[in-house]
């Protein structure tokens, strides 16, 4: 029975939730005459006002400054003083005579406090969801039309009240409640809810103190969880993705929609060079130069974490942009802060969600065009697969066998064997997602614990992803302490498709089949021959058949577990002097096996000593621990009517620890025989233990001061003292401040008159802010031991670098200036210019071998991002009532990469680059690093395309000279994969309980090397299935004008005339950098909110919720690109229920 | 409010947190920690040797390969030898860059590790056995002088004695300490004044305990700590008659053949006493096992490269890596050169008892003689040992110091028990009435006989500032002679 109440109180209260945005005003004036007040309200809520205008015209006039406050409170406002009141009676509003008696229950009546009645003495406090006390808030008393406000601590007393008076408590921001007294001993408590649609506007949360939106300066963006809902149900990233543009998350082309890669991802550009990183190792315990930093309530977190969280958890995540926003964070929020903050729990009822969906993913191969069986078997004749090509006269035994092999393929062609190989590893992958909550809570005491499991089955067979997890917060409040603990457990498992790389099926030619005659696998989809090119000798040819290796037990798994525990006291010492200690324990463990039997296809050339060498085993284990600390003093003062101070001091520290250790064995006779302990030895190449292992430890000092004035001007400050123990000795601390101003300018009075903006908030900000995100010993001279030689029986023991005293942090300047704004309560928006200087970037600076080393890490490079971000949304239709509003909204940014300087630094980098761009078997594009150019360059040679006279590529030198002569010292610049523009566009939309919702992603303005014609069409391996273009767009013979070079080998002439037939690689040319421009539908979801059914009062539920969702349905790109190569994209389903008991 | 935070200032401000901040590795071992103990410099100076054993210098390059073809050492058959470009001098070539280049970087590798040591045990002296101190200390002052001295023989001018200029110009980076600080390149008279101010520091320190036999010090009252055998092989360290030796070669570099004599002289008395013997015989036994190629009693200094076989064999082998067609990396004498320079049609009976000729050729044909030195049979009591200072040099030293000095009598003494001790019967010795040309002569011979696949011929070319030399047709001048500092060193140093 209790939960029917809440239910329609819940109801109840969301339409009022709803509703109130179209019912706030926002009015500011002197002396206005009443009439003129109402005609406002008229206008900005669409209400009528009936009256006796004698009311209005014997009304006093009225000075009055309000922004977005409730109509019910404004009415209070403006009648105070009156001798009347007013009441709202469906979109109507009365005006009446002051008489006490015969208003309806939830209405509100205000007059001036009368204390002359007799009575008893009610003292109180009002809270706040999370326990801080509401200053300000107002008290009615309905009987005795008494008003008080609560003092700084929330308290309040009220005299002359008796039992059973009913208490009206209004905040604005805050859902208005009503209390009838029962007891005047006893000191009430009163709490009050956030009203949602006003709950992102009114606190910004850091992860370290929440800050005032309207004397915020910082560029942030807060996003819900229904936000975040909107786009997918998939994971938090998946989401962010869609919804914030200055987090650029691209898709990998190479590992598509593998479930078990972690994304890579920047906020506002890329400000690091990249190190020399440590591959092979699974953990997740390196770092990532550009990643942002993720803080986790309070506490940083691996993206892992972040990935795996349940979705359901969350209740905001707030993106923390520009020096203002995160200097709090110091040395590590260089490159962005992401603060995700976990549901508390909330009301005093007793509460159980539950949330489930089941997960349909499907591959999505629009983007490749292979040629089938028949195409496949032509091109390769047209090639000269089947004839000799050598100056030699032709050997007919050679030939004979050519045309053996040509008319076996044909056969099959033409007995229609045209295999599907890109099917064959692929599914739809289902997946399932539950989770269950449940909240529990007395007046002091409160719980929040949380189930889910979250099983995502990606498209590759065998690929999965299964992640366990549990949380519980509980939450005590004594007197004027309050504890949280919030405890978490995760377990995840990744298994990796047994079938191997997408791309070993991409390249299979049609015309083979996996199976033989009699329906078995077959170890090599073709056992041929090949000619050797400029001989007439032919050579053996193996095609192994990838699908064999399916078939084995090959395991490639990786666990993991973490459980981190964080505490959080809070303490209000006096009047808004608030204390908060946090600590924070994580401890993670992970373990990644990799085994493959020794029948595997990978073993197949072993032989003779070899033989029980087949099979191996690679094992890697790891942990980290991470302990954390922080302590913070925060004081809010009013200075008298119009300032408003809020200061912060707070101290953190923190340990982090991580080691991993990889060890491979080999020697695995059978594939049932799958784990380690089977093994023969230790594998040969890889004989002993090998891994990582680092401890970092941070101390930090933080202030903030915050002031602002009349609600209009106002400004911040942050200062923070960083000591780290990766910098070197020479520079242990580190400063990195703020300081922010900004201007509401929609409370000036003038701007109030024209009542266009509902908000206009300029803002500017500079500061700094650092990023360590480099490996734990890099400042120090160490030792290494000799492994393998000894000297006279003696053990020796070498310096591995050279020490660098003097490495300190990157340090990054970020300017910041942005509008935020609102108008007529329809279009809001933001516009955020920045740039930011990164310096002391950390390169491997060159040095002259005389110091010993070729190189040390040096802070010396200088990169620089500009870009503009905007935002806007726009309201159509509202109609809270019935929960409909339909409203679009896009967003972009665009970003601007450049190279300040680096010095010649990295010279040696770039010649080592040039050597291997002139590597005749090299065709990517190669990545140099030059002053004054993007950090996202492509450098290719300039091409005028393929001479038809012979069907060689002419290049343009660097002085502009035509030749066929491909030199890495000719490459220019000749494009930028970072786009110009990216970012989303979407409409959402609710009707009656039926929701809508679409995404589009965009980008464009910039390029990409189109490896896949240059893999599948111009250097395409003949032997192994090609892009159709080969057939029509390659060069045949003098005169032909095509884009792409000969299929083979072409004639050249020699500088003495003569002539030469030579196989010629391509490589990287402008030929192959194309525009890339984009359009993705990211998401769709359809939605219904089953709360108009009778039916689930029957049932007992409080709100059920059904949502259906693709994700990634299509890309149209300009390029034609194979997207998706070793693993391919897929699209996404899924249909969600959510009930809530 | 104020309370805590001076409380939290002051828990952090000092030294306690500073301390909290250093951490030390657990994978490497940080270069504070290492030096906590006397193992730790033990250690590290092992860890010098054997950088030192490197395939890119002492290892293979310095020795075998590079030097001694840049000296035409070796016959070369056509342009797919992998050092066909090294033996024409043509240092641009990518092949002779890297090469060469590794050699510079190589060396100051080791050089700065060396530093590392040097800068550090003065730190730790007072808690040292003084005579741990002074060895260490001592071998790495006496590398580091070693380890410079060969660059500038290779990077820097010779034939200072006729062209002084040489010590004017600037040339290589003297390097004294461990630091990402970049040493400017110091000119040639500095830089051998550093080499010789090392040399005698490290003589200074070590003369007192390494003369050289351990034994020999006990009795003397000196104690050394060799519990742990550390001191055992002096041959194989760098010794004090090493640094003698190395003396020697600087002084007779620089023209000041008095010095050389009387560092020489050291060596050949009072080593030859400790430290070094000739060749007894032992190449002479008809077990390979037992055959001592290199002349190991004779080694004032050599290093201990593991498995240093596996590395020269393609370069020495008959065969191809297949075991059957051609070696067409050959590093091999021709046949018609060697008989020339062993004088064996004009003087049959003189060199058929040379060791280096009867033992150390395996005359597959009459134009492919190949070289034995650091060939290897499973179980050879000699492995492992690559000469870098041997006995006969410091005879060749004393000849050339005295010939130089107008007493070619005296030289061709020297010259002669070198000869003896190859197996030459007495019957060819030279004869002391040779002229000061003919002695210079045979003193050229001597090294191409004798430090065959050793990298000293070219310095010896060098040194005496020979125009033309054997084996090319090429003028050999400061072109040829210096060779160019690495790229990479020229450009990153800004021109320092």
């Amino acid at each position: 029975m209790k939960l029917t109440v809440f239910l329609l109180t819940a109801a109840f209260l969301s339409v009022q939730a709803v509703g109130s945005r179209a019912q706030t005003i926002t009015f500011s004036g002197k002396d206005i005459p009443l009439k003129q007040v109402f005609a406002a309200i008229k206008k900005q809520t669409g209400y009528l006002v009936f009256g006796n205008t004698d009311l209005l015209k014997s009304g006093k006039a009225v000075s009055i400054t309000v922004q977005d406050i409730p109509l019910r409170d404004f009415l209070g406002m403006i009648s105070r003083d009156q001798a009347f009141s007013c009441e709202i009676r469906s979109k109507t509003i009365m005006l009446m005579q002051k008489t006490p008696p015969g208003l309806a229950e939830n209405v509100v009546t205000y007059t001036r406090a009368d204390t002359s009645k007799t009575g008893g003495t009610i003292t109180g406090f009002v809270r706040n969801e999370k326990g801080e006390p509401l200053v300000g808030t107002t008290i009615a008393v309905k009987e005795s039309k008494q008003v008080v406000l609560t003092n700084e601590r929330g308290e309040f007393k009220l005299n002359g009240v008796n039992v059973g008076s009913v208490l009206f408590i209004t905040n604005i921001g805050f859902k208005s409640q009503s209390v009838a007294i029962q007891d005047t001993r006893k000191k009430m408590e009163i709490i009050l809810e956030k009203n949602i649609s006003s709950l992102s506007e009114v606190v910004v949360n850091t992860g370290i103190v929440d800050r005032n939106i309207n004397s915020f300066t910082g560029a942030a963006t807060t996003i819900t969880k229904d936000q975040l809902f909107r786009v997918s149900n998939k994971n938090v990233i998946q989401s962010l993705k869609v919804l914030e543009p200055s987090l650029m998350i691209f898709n990998n082309l190479s590992f598509g929609s593998d479930p078990n890669k972690l994304p890579e991802m920047m906020l506002r550009g890329n400000s690091s060079f990249p190190q020399g990183t440590v591959t092979d190792l699974k953990g997740d315990y390196g770092n990532s130069p550009n990643q942002p930093l993720f803080i986790l309530d309070g506490f940083e977190v691996s993206l892992t974490k972040v990935v795996d969280l349940d979705m359901n958890r969350i209740e905001s995540i707030t993106i923390l942009k520009d020096a203002s926003a995160k200097a709090i964070y110091g040395s590590k929020a260089a490159n962005g802060v992401v603060v995700i903050e976990t549901k508390k729990n909330t009301g005093n009822k007793a509460i159980i969600t539950y949330n489930g969906s089941a997960d349909v993913e499907m591959p999505d191969l629009s983007s490749y065009h292979l040629t089938n069986a028949a195409e496949k078997l032509e091109a390769e004749r047209l090639y000269g697969l089947y004839s000799q090509i050598s100056d030699y006269p032709p050997n007919y035994q050679t030939q004979l066998q050519l045309d053996q092999q040509y008319n076996q393929r044909l056969q099959a062609v033409l007995s229609g064997v045209n295999t599907d190989w890109m099917s064959k590893p692929l599914r739809n992958g289902l997946g399932q997602k539950h989770g269950v909550s449940v909240e529990l809570g007395e007046r002091d005491l409160k719980l929040f614990a949380d189930f889910s499991y979250n099983n995502i089955a990606g498209v590759m067979k065998g690929s999965s992803r299964n992640v366990f997890a549990t949380s519980a917060t509980l939450s005590y409040r004594y007197k004027n302490f309050l504890f949280r603990n919030i405890l978490s457990f995760t377990d995840g498992k990744s298994n990796d498709s047994p079938y191997g790389l997408f791309s070993e099926y991409a390249k299979m030619n049609p015309y083979w089949t996996p199976y033989d005659e009699f329906g078995n696998l077959k170890q090599n989809a073709e056992t041929g021959i090949v000619p050797y090119a400029g001989s007439t000798s032919i050579g053996q040819f193996f095609a192994p058949n990838p699908l064999y290796n399916s078939t084995l037990n090959t395991k490639l798994t990786n666990n993991y577990t973490e459980f981190i525990d964080n505490f959080y006291t809070e303490v209000y010492l006096t009047t808004g002097l608030k204390m908060l200690l946090r600590g924070s324990f994580t401890n993670t463990k992970n373990q990644a096996d990799q085994f493959y039997p020794a029948n595997h296809l990978k073993f197949q050339n072993y032989s003779g000593d070899d033989f029980f060498r087949k099979g191996s085993y690679k094992r890697n284990e790891g942990g980290q621990v991470r302990y954390t600390g922080d302590f913070n003093i925060n004081y809010n003062k009013p200075l008298g009517d119009k300032q408003l101070l809020f200061v912060n001091v707070g101290a953190n520290i923190s340990q982090r620890s991580f080691e991993e250790v990889a060890y491979s064995a080999e020697g695995f006779p059978n594939d049932r025989m799958n784990d380690i302990l089977f093994a023969k030895q230790y594998s040969k190449y890889m004989n002993r233990p090998t891994g990582s292992e680092g401890t970092t430890r941070d101390l930090g000092i933080l202030s903030i001061a915050s002031y602002s004035y009349d609600n209009r001007f106002f400004a911040d400050a942050s200062f923070r003292t960083s000591g780290s123990s990766q910098f070197g000795e020479n520079h242990r601390w580190g400063s990195f401040w703020s300081a922010g101003v900004g201007w509401n300018m929609q409370n000036e009075k003038w701007m109030e008159d024209l009542k266009v903006f509902d908000r206009l908030k300029l803002r500017a900000s500079v500061g700094s802010t650092g990023s360590q995100n480099f490996s734990s010993y890099q400042s120090l001279a160490t030792y290494t031991y000799f492994q393998d030689k000894i000297y006279q029986g003696y053990l020796g023991a070498y310096l591995k670098g050279l020490a660098n005293p003097d490495l300190r942090w990157q340090q990054k300047m970020d300017y910041n200036v942005g509008v935020d704004f609102s108008i007529w309560k329809k279009l809001t928006g933001r516009l955020d210019y920045y740039q930011s200087i990164t310096q002391n970037t950390l390169v491997d600076f060159t040095l002259p071998p005389s110091t010993g080393f070729p190189s040390v890490k040096e802070n010396l490079g200088k990169i620089r991002n500009t870009g503009i971000e905007a935002m806007l949304s726009y309201s159509i239709y509202s109609d809270p009532k019935n929960r409909s509003y339909f409203s679009v909204s896009a967003s972009a940014i665009h970003n601007k990469n450049i190279i300040l300087s680096i010095s010649n630094a990295l010279d040696a980098y770039n010649q080592q680059q040039n050597k291997i761009a002139n590597d005749r078997f090299n065709n990517t594009p190669v990545v140099k690093y030059y002053n004054g150019v993007s950090m996202d360059a492509i450098w290719a040679v300039k091409s005028l395309g393929i001479d038809p006279a012979n069907g060689q590529e002419i290049y343009l030198t660097k002085n502009g000279v035509r030749t066929y002569t491909y030199s890495a010292s000719d490459q220019v610049v000749v494009g930028d994969r970072m786009p110009k523009v990216s970012g989303t566009f979407g409409l959402n939309g609710e009707y009656h309980g039926f929701g809508l919702n679409a995404y589009f992603t965009f980008l464009c303005g910039g390029q990409l090397y189109n490896q896949t014609l240059v893999d599948r069409v111009e250097n395409a391996d003949m032997s192994y299935n090609v892009d159709k273009r080969v057939l029509n767009s390659t060069w045949h013979q003098p005169g032909d004008v095509k884009p792409f070079k000969a299929l083979g080998s072409v004639e050249v002439q020699n500088p003495d005339g003569s002539w030469t037939r030579k196989f010629i690689r391509t490589q990287a040319s402008d030929r192959f950098v194309m525009d890339r421009n984009e359009l993705s539908l990211a998401s769709l979801s359809l939605s219904y909110d089953f709360f108009k059914w009778a039916f689930l009062k029957q049932m007992g539920l409080q709100r059920l919720r059904c949502a259906f969702y693709t994700n990634d349905m299509f890309t149209i790109s300009s390029i034609p690109i194979e997207r998706g190569t070793d693993y391919p994209f897929s699209r996404k389903f899924s249909f969600s229920v959510s009930a809530t008991f | 409010m104020k309370r805590i935070l001076v409380l939290v200032l002051a828990v952090c401000s000092l030294s306690a947190c500073k301390k909290w901040l250093s951490i030390t590795p657990k994978s490497e071992i940080s270069s504070t920690e290492l030096f906590k103990s006397e193992q730790g410099y033990k250690d590290a100076l092992i860890g010098t040797y054997l950088l030192m054993t490197s395939t890119n210098t002492y290892g293979f390059e310095s020795t075998v390969g590079l030097m001694d073809v840049l000296g035409q050492q070796y016959a070369m058959p056509g342009s797919t030898h992998p050092y066909y470009f090294a033996s024409l001098y043509q240092y641009d070539q990518l092949s002779v860059i890297s090469k060469k280049d590794n050699i510079w970087s190589g060396n100051y590798n080791v050089i700065a590790n060396l530093n590392n040591i040097i800068n550090t045990i003065d730190r730790d002296k007072n808690s040292m056995n003084p005579a741990n101190y002074a060895l260490i200390k001592g071998e790495a002052m006496g590398l580091r002088a070693f380890l410079h001295f060969d660059l500038y023989r290779t990077f820097g001018y010779g034939n200072l004695a006729n062209s002084p200029a040489g010590l004017t110009e600037k040339t290589l980076p003297y390097v004294n300490s461990y630091s990402k600080e970049i040493t400017p390149r110091a000119t040639g008279q500095a830089f051998l004044d550093s080499v010789q101010y090392d040399l005698s520091r490290a003589a200074d320190l070590m003369a007192k305990y390494d003369s050289v036999s351990v034994t020999q010090n006990t009795q003397n009252g000196v104690i050394i700590p060799n519990a742990d055998h550390f001191y055992d092989n002096r041959k194989m360290r760098f010794n004090y008659y090493a640094i003698r030796a190395t003396q020697a070669r600087v002084y007779l570099w620089l023209g000041k053949y008095d010095k050389a004599i009387q560092a020489a002289q050291e060596v050949i008395t009072k080593g030859q006493g400790y430290l070094v013997s000739f060749n007894g015989g032992t190449i002479n036994n008809p077990d390979p096992v037992n055959k001592d190629y290199t002349f190991s009693t004779e080694h004032i200094f050599s290093l201990n490269v593991q498995n240093m076989y596996d590395f020269i064999k393609p370069y020495i082998d008959q065969f191809g890596p297949d075991g059957v067609n051609t070696n067409y990396s050959q590093l091999a004498h021709s046949g018609t050169v060697a008989n020339d320079l062993y004088e064996i049609n004009s003087k049959p009976g003189m060199s058929l008892s040379d060791y280096r000729y009867k033992e150390l050729y395996k005359k597959i044909s009459s134009t492919n003689y190949l070289l034995l030195k650091f060939t290897y049979v499973t179980n050879s009591s000699y492995k492992d040992r690559m000469p870098i200072i041997k006995l006969p040099e410091m005879y060749y030293i004393l000849a050339e110091c005295y010939n130089e000095m107008n007493d070619p009598a005296s030289a061709v003494t020297y010259l002669n028990t070198v000869r003896i001790n190859r197996g030459i019967s007495p019957l060819y010795n030279l004869p002391a009435t040779l002229g000061k040309e003919d002695v210079a002569a045979e003193i050229q011979k001597e090294y191409r006989k004798e430090l065959v696949s050793e990298g000293q011929l070219f310095y010896f070319y060098k040194r005496r500032g020979n125009v033309s030399i054997p084996g090319t047709a090429k003028v050999m001048d400061n072109a040829v002679y210096v060779l160019p500092v690495p790229q990479a060193e020229t450009d990153m140093s800004g021109g320092h």
